[in-house]
């Protein structure tokens, strides 16, 4: 067993030397795809902050002062609950202080300044009106109208804020998700065209071992293994790409005003870990499953 | 030990290599297959390690039907059975040593049974003194030795030997055909293809003769004709 794993291992270092050239190719191309894959998630993560307030087809967000009664708040209640034929009761959210300090922490992650000065106790609580009606006049009237009760801090449309931003988001996830999957295949291609290759160089080793008895996997594992580290390779480069990327983009957006509301688009290192765990796995088993398709398809002799 | 039974087999659509061969070679033969190029012989050996199977017919190893031996199983087939070619198919990048210790390393063998081995059968085939020689520095009969050194090193069965002296000078070629005698005489069945009238004539051993595919005479102690 042990004289297997050291056989599989050797040929793979062996093999992985011979054709530098091509390793390089698909290493390089498979971290670029990896890391444009990366960035895809983060750059989505960065808008899902910004549209978070927006979920589940929120149009307008009453913000009510931290100091209201609970008498004034379900008065607030009462009047928007006045007009069922214009909104969707059923989907009527309203978010305490504790709610609305969750969601305050994803919305200014990349802005600690800000962040510090919300405590539970001063933040302003949210009612979140789903509107039946796709008349914008209407629902900007209504607006006004809650605009004009008392302890209503605010009223924002997602008119004013959203649709912009989505549409930028739907965009921008289409242009790179289609850039990283062409990428990636691309890489795979490549890892794929790295593997035959060294399989056509070593086609008389290949040939002599199939006529000793050597199984096909004990052939193709090394090959396997060749594209694997190649697909790892790429991964370690693309992550170390996003972290300098992510880094680079945190320390820019810190540089903004606060509230312009772009510390939204940072990305808390947690999920940039998650990420990165992510485009190791991808880029190993593109690597493995592009060069075992093309041992498969080369072990015929 | 080997059986075909009305074995067919065509390549393409209508190039038919082998036609409706049938024989039977006993454990411990030496048998000839002979004919002129493209007569079917090296179809035949092919289809003796399964490296083909036939459109027609079966071929039997030690009592098995390898037509109906999956893919997976091949491999074991064919641990039991050395193959030497003509033109040797040695790694060119490995020395003596280590192109018969590939035999058995690839079918993983620990490294003390490849330690104990390899030299046992360098010693056999006269190379225990080059075991550290790469291919190109060898000549063509060195070469063929030692082919037929990591053919026999697993103790097979079966030898099947495609042209083994067909690069090779007359008394070289002799001295091979005393060391595939010898492997015979210590129990494996050798199967050799050629078409060296001259040793055929000389070794005396039954002779299955082959003609665009079709076997013509099948004679024990034969000669070439």
């Amino acid at each position: 067993m042990w004289s297997r794993i050291a056989y599989a291992f050797r040929e793979t270092w062996a093999s992985f030397r011979r054709n530098l050239t091509l390793t390089a190719a698909a290493v390089v191309t498979s971290a670029i795809s990896l890391l444009l894959v990366g960035a895809t998630f983060l750059i989505q993560r960065g808008f899902d902050n910004l549209l978070v307030r927006w979920k589940g087809d929120v149009q307008m967000i009453v913000f009510v002062a931290s100091d209201a009664a609970p008498e004034q708040i379900a008065y607030i209640e009462e009047v928007i609950k006045s007009q069922p034929a214009v909104i969707d009761l059923n989907n009527l959210k309203y978010l305490d202080k504790a709610a609305s300090f969750e969601e305050a922490k994803v919305i200014f992650t990349g802005d600690p300044t800000l962040l510090s000065l919300l405590t539970p106790e001063t933040i302003p609580t949210q009612f979140k009106v789903v509107p039946l009606t796709g008349d914008a006049a209407l629902v900007r009237s209504l607006a006004e109208q809650y605009r004009g009760l008392p302890k209503v801090e605010g009223v924002s449309l997602a008119e004013d804020e959203f649709q912009v931003i989505s549409t930028l988001s739907g965009f921008v996830r289409t242009v790179t998700i289609v850039m990283s999957v062409v990428l990636l295949g691309v890489a795979v291609a490549l890892i794929w065209n790295t593997i035959r290759t060294a399989m056509f160089a070593r086609r008389r080793e290949i040939e002599v071992m199939k006529l000793v008895g050597a199984t096909n996997w004990f052939i193709r594992i090394p090959f396997m293994l060749e594209g694997l580290l190649q697909g790892l390779i790429g991964g370690v480069a693309s992550c170390g790409g996003l972290w300098a990327l992510n880094r680079a983009w945190t320390s820019g957006v810190a540089g903004f005003k606060p509230g312009t509301g772009i510390s939204a688009l940072v990305v808390p290192g947690s999920y940039v870990n998650g990420v990165m765990v992510m485009l190791l796995v991808i880029g190993a088993l593109a690597g493995a499953i592009g060069s075992g398709i093309a041992a498969s398809r080369f072990l015929d002799v | 030990m080997i059986r075909l039974d009305n074995v067919t087999k065509v390549y393409g659509t209508d190039s038919v290599a082998v036609r409706d061969v049938s024989f039977d070679i006993g454990k411990g033969d030496f048998v000839f297959l002979v004919g002129p190029s493209g007569s079917g012989k090296s179809t035949l050996l092919r289809l003796m390690n399964r490296q083909e199977r036939p459109e027609r017919g079966d071929v039997w190893i030690a009592g098995r039907n390898i037509n109906e031996l999956s893919d997976s199983r091949v491999p074991f087939l064919r641990r039991g059975m050395g193959n030497v070619f003509q033109d040797y198919k040695l790694l060119s990048n490995k020395t003596v040593f280590e192109n018969v210790a590939f035999a058995l390393e690839v079918i993983g063998k620990p490294r003390h049974v490849i330690r104990q081995q390899v030299p046992a059968v360098l010693e056999l085939v006269g190379l225990e003194d080059k075991h550290d020689r790469l291919p190109d520095q060898l000549s063509g009969g060195e070469q063929q030795r030692v082919s037929i050194a990591r053919a026999f090193v697993n103790r097979p069965l079966i030898m099947l030997a495609d042209e083994p002296t067909g690069n090779l000078d007359p008394a070289t070629g002799e001295g091979i055909m005393q060391l595939l005698d010898s492997i015979n005489r210590s129990g494996t069945t050798v199967v050799m293809a050629t078409h060296d009238h001259r040793i055929v004539n000389m070794m005396r051993k039954r002779v299955i003769q082959l003609d665009r595919g079709v076997l013509v005479r099948d004679q024990e102690r034969g000669v070439y004709e």
